[in-house]
């Protein structure tokens, strides 16, 4: 078993460490300024596109385009 | 300086800049702070608003210049460099700031801490305002102010700017910042980096000077030239940025990605160190993972189901709201229009400066006040919304559906609104931060049926449209037409849409990042501000250019309005008034009557004088119109729209209702010899319609394809002066609006043509 997998296969309840980002540089960019980046953890609250994260204690909708790769790694879920 | 309130010899008004995450309470903190405030239009060439508000602090005199809301000081397009312009000072047409004030969400410290961190490296004093604190103590969060300030260097002040506590510290903090002169610890960033900074530095200035202009680029600048690789600096034209310079630009980042520094990402790993190490210690958070009310009501309020039908349901209730109250109020600023337009008419004496004002200035100020109602009412119900933070849950359940499209859940409240009135719909699409979403939803917003189109609708299917009805009266023909009209606008909407993202304005979809804020009771206060702020800026931003067009159609109609012409017509019924003379005369010299009977023959005769005068004012006024410049330009105009099955009345009442498409319900009255004053409910101006006949034949003008072809005509045009003039000003270009008008008319003139030819293979004319 792969221990990476792409944010938004992670289940709802599921957290993940995000290992990388992989894409475009300024979309990439735009992704670390709003407080995606390696070694921050994610939590799934809805799965699904758009899907719903939580991120240092906020909630975010997000909705990746087909540029993008980012890769988790799954730790405990709820 | 001519002002008397300054009262400290000699001091000059001091700039601050505003700066902060969106959402952060920027503008709250703006309208808190400032007691005149000013819109003054956009920053050239760019849609960014320029809003500047002043404040008096123990006699000095601040300048609040509120940036819009931004993570981050990268630029990547036009309207984004701005806000770095005018922070370094580069944008000449506002002061360059003496300080920054950077509002923060104390709530989101880590994310927003990013920002501050940018900010303090453009060497100005700095102020950090720590926003939302009730928030912040709700989640939990425990701060070290003391600590917190030690470390950023730079003063640091609590605030709840929506209750106003903490303002007056701020305000008392103000007069001493401008003292402070050392700023900030340098950021982490790697010696490498430097270097790459430090060399770049010198291959611009070579640059520069070998092109004989010897101007710097600030650090931030040459630093954000390494590290924004696709971003906006890279193209803006920037003294020494040559593509010899650039090469270098690229050579350097290879360079930092061997040493183990790739670019964008030393970034991140920089700021985000910055920041946790100013944040340790100073910062004690409880648990971020407790269920708390929003997350409980999230999970009814964003499910696929249950949250899809209560966002429906809210729907149902605003547009509901818009019909009950907008309507009746529309109508009565038509009526208090329309009796004073009366009044005039009743003192003044006939002539060109009464048509003028009553016609011509009235009209037009009636054609502006009449968007007020929708555009409050609309605007209240989404400030409301957005102020329980439910918005964000809105555009998240529709983002699935225009995604299809093209579009994000954000276009969807824009869209919707449109259907009541592009205007407040169009005005609706700030909060997409995408710039081409933003317009391709204001290029397609006016396709949406809005209510002004309703009663060219009304008029033309109630005198066509055969009252057939199946069903048991459940399904009418009537009220098809209706539905496929507003089929018609949504689906041509998508298809332009999906047509514009695929072409003109074509490019990677970005990833799509909405925050989800906590719901909160709104406040009314907030609320009332935003509903009044969008309606002066309607007012302010699109009034004067309805008004003029409205004038300007006006002439047209009027001029050249020879005199002697209503006398030529006032003689041809000379015979018919004389004849009812001589019937009264009789009826006097009759002895044989009872008086009854002669007071029932005299009323007879008094009701057809009014009946025939009646007749010849409208036959005045047709003949007055049919010569006038406006219906030339329908005779110009009759080979191009002959084969829509328009004669050239038709087409003069299109060109008349130009400043709006309802217009053309009261031209139509006014061409076909109804006179002024009929409304769509009209049955003889249905009926004048249905009996009208091209010039010299007995072939009817109208029929059921030739109605169709206006009705689709209208569905699709950009008859609405009100529309062009708020794209003008939202995109602050005359481009886009010249677009709009272009692609919609193209599209309604192939539309009708299409209906009308289809039409005429089935009814055989
Ligand atoms: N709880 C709380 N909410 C605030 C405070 N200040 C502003 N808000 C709310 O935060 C939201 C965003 O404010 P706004 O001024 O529009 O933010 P901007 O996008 O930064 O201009 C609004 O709903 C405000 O009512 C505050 O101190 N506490």
């Amino acid at each position: 078993m792969s221990a990476f997998l792409p944010l938004f296969r992670l289940a709802a309840g599921q957290i993940g460490e995000i290992e990388s980002i992989s894409g475009e540089p300024s979309q990439v960019h735009r992704l670390h300024e709003l407080g995606l980046y390696q070694g921050i953890k994610v939590t799934m609250i809805r799965s699904g596109t758009p899907c719903v994260i939580r991120l240092a204690g906020h909630k975010l909708c997000f909705r990746q385009n087909d540029g993008l790769d980012i890769q988790v790694r799954p730790l405990a879920g709820i | 300086m001519s002002s008397a309130v300054e009262t400290r010899a000699g001091s000059r008004t001091v700039t601050i800049a505003l700066l902060g995450n969106p959402n952060t309470g920027k503008s709250t903190l703006f309208n808190a702070l400032a007691d005149v405030r000013q819109h003054v239009g956009n920053y050239p060439g760019v849609t960014v608003e320029k809003k500047i508000g002043h404040v008096l602090v123990d006699g000095q005199r601040f300048a609040l210049v509120d940036l819009p809301g931004t993570y981050s000081l990268a630029p990547r397009s036009p309207d984004e460099m701005v806000t770095v312009d005018v922070l370094l000072g580069r944008q000449t047409d506002v002061a360059a700031p003496d300080v920054i004030l950077c509002v923060v969400d104390a709530s989101k410290l880590e994310r927003n801490l990013y920002l501050v961190s940018q900010a303090i490296e453009l060497g100005l004093p700095t102020v950090v305002v720590l926003n939302k604190m009730d928030v912040a103590s709700e989640h939990g969060i425990e701060l070290d102010l003391a600590l917190l300030q030690k470390r950023l260097g730079v003063p640091v002040i609590p605030l709840q700017a929506d209750r106003r506590i903490g303002l007056e510290s701020l305000k008392q903090e103000l007069p001493q910042v401008i003292e402070q002169t050392s700023i900030a610890s340098e950021l982490p960033f790697p010696d490498a980096f430097r270097q790459e900074v430090v060399r770049l530095q010198s291959d611009l200035q070579d640059a520069s000077s070998q092109a004989g202009s010897g101007a710097t680029l600030p650090r931030y600048l040459v630093e954000r030239l390494l590290l924004d690789q696709g971003g906006y600096v890279e193209q803006a034209d920037l003294p020494g940025v040559t593509s010899a310079v650039l090469e270098r630009v690229s050579e350097a980042r290879a360079r930092l990605a061997n040493a183990g520094f790739p670019v964008p990402a030393v970034e991140a790993k920089t700021r985000y160190q910055w920041v946790a190490q100013m944040l340790d210690g100073a910062v004690v958070s409880r648990s971020d993972d407790r269920i708390t009310l929003t997350d409980r009501l999230d999970q009814w309020l964003m499910h696929r189901v249950w949250g899809t039908a209560l966002f429906i349901a809210v729907m149902v209730v605003v547009f509901q709201s818009i019909f009950t109250w907008a309507i009746p109020l529309m109508d009565l600023i038509e009526k208090v229009i329309g009796w004073l337009s009366g009044s005039i008419s009743a003192v003044m004496a006939e002539g060109a400066l009464r048509s003028l004002l009553a016609d011509g200035v009235l009209a037009g100020v009636g054609s502006v006040l009449v968007f007020l109602p929708q555009i409050l009412i609309l605007f209240f119900f989404i400030a409301l919304l957005e102020e329980c933070g439910y918005m964000a849950r809105a555009a998240y359940l529709m983002d699935r559906l225009m995604y299809r499209v093209g579009l994000s859940g954000k276009s969807f409240i824009p869209l919707l609104s449109s259907f009541a009135c592009a205007v407040p719909g169009i005005m609706s699409t700030r909060v997409i931060e995408d710039r081409r979403d933003r317009l391709v939803t204001i290029l397609v917003a006016p396709l949406m049926t809005c209510s002004a189109r309703l009663p060219v609708y009304t008029l033309l299917i109630a005198a066509f449209i055969p009252d057939q009805r199946w069903l048991g009266g459940w399904l009418g023909l009537q009220g098809m037409t209706m539905l496929a009209l507003y089929l018609l606008g949504m689906v041509t909407a998508v298809l332009a849409a999906w047509l514009f993202k695929r072409t003109l304005l074509r490019g990677q979809t970005p990833a799509f990042i909405m925050e989800l804020p906590h719901y909160r009771f709104p406040s009314l206060r907030t609320v009332v501000r935003r509903m009044l702020e969008n309606g002066w800026a309607f007012l302010s931003g699109a009034g004067t250019l309805i008004l003029v067009v409205a004038i300007l159609v006006w002439a047209a109609a009027y001029f050249p309005h020879p005199p002697e012409l209503g006398s030529q017509v006032r003689a041809g019924y000379a015979e018919q008034l004389a004849a009812l003379e001589q019937r009264e005369q009789g009826l006097q010299d009759q002895d044989d009557l009872s008086e009854d009977q002669r007071q029932a023959a005299l009323d007879q005769l008094l009701e057809e004088r009014g009946e025939l005068r009646a007749e010849i004012s409208s036959a005045v006024a047709a003949a007055y119109m049919e010569q006038s410049y406006l219906a030339r330009a329908g005779y110009f105009i009759e080979p191009v729209v002959r084969p829509l099955g328009w004669d050239w009345r038709i087409g003069c009442a299109v060109i008349a209702s130009f400043p709006a498409r309802e217009v053309v319900v009261g031209t139509l009255g006014v061409i076909y010899h109804l006179g002024e004053g009929e409304d769509e409910t009209s049955e003889s101006l249905r009926e004048t319609l249905r009996s009208a006949t091209w010039p010299g034949t007995e072939r009817k003008v109208f029929n059921v394809p030739v109605a169709l072809s206006l009705m689709v005509f209208f569905a699709l045009c950009a008859q609405c002066a009100a529309t062009l003039a708020i794209i003008r000003r939202e995109t602050n270009s005359w481009a886009w609006p010249i677009f709009t008008f272009v692609y919609m008319t193209s599209l309604a003139y192939v539309g009708a043509l299409i209906t009308y030819q289809t039409g005429m293979l089935f009814v055989g004319g």
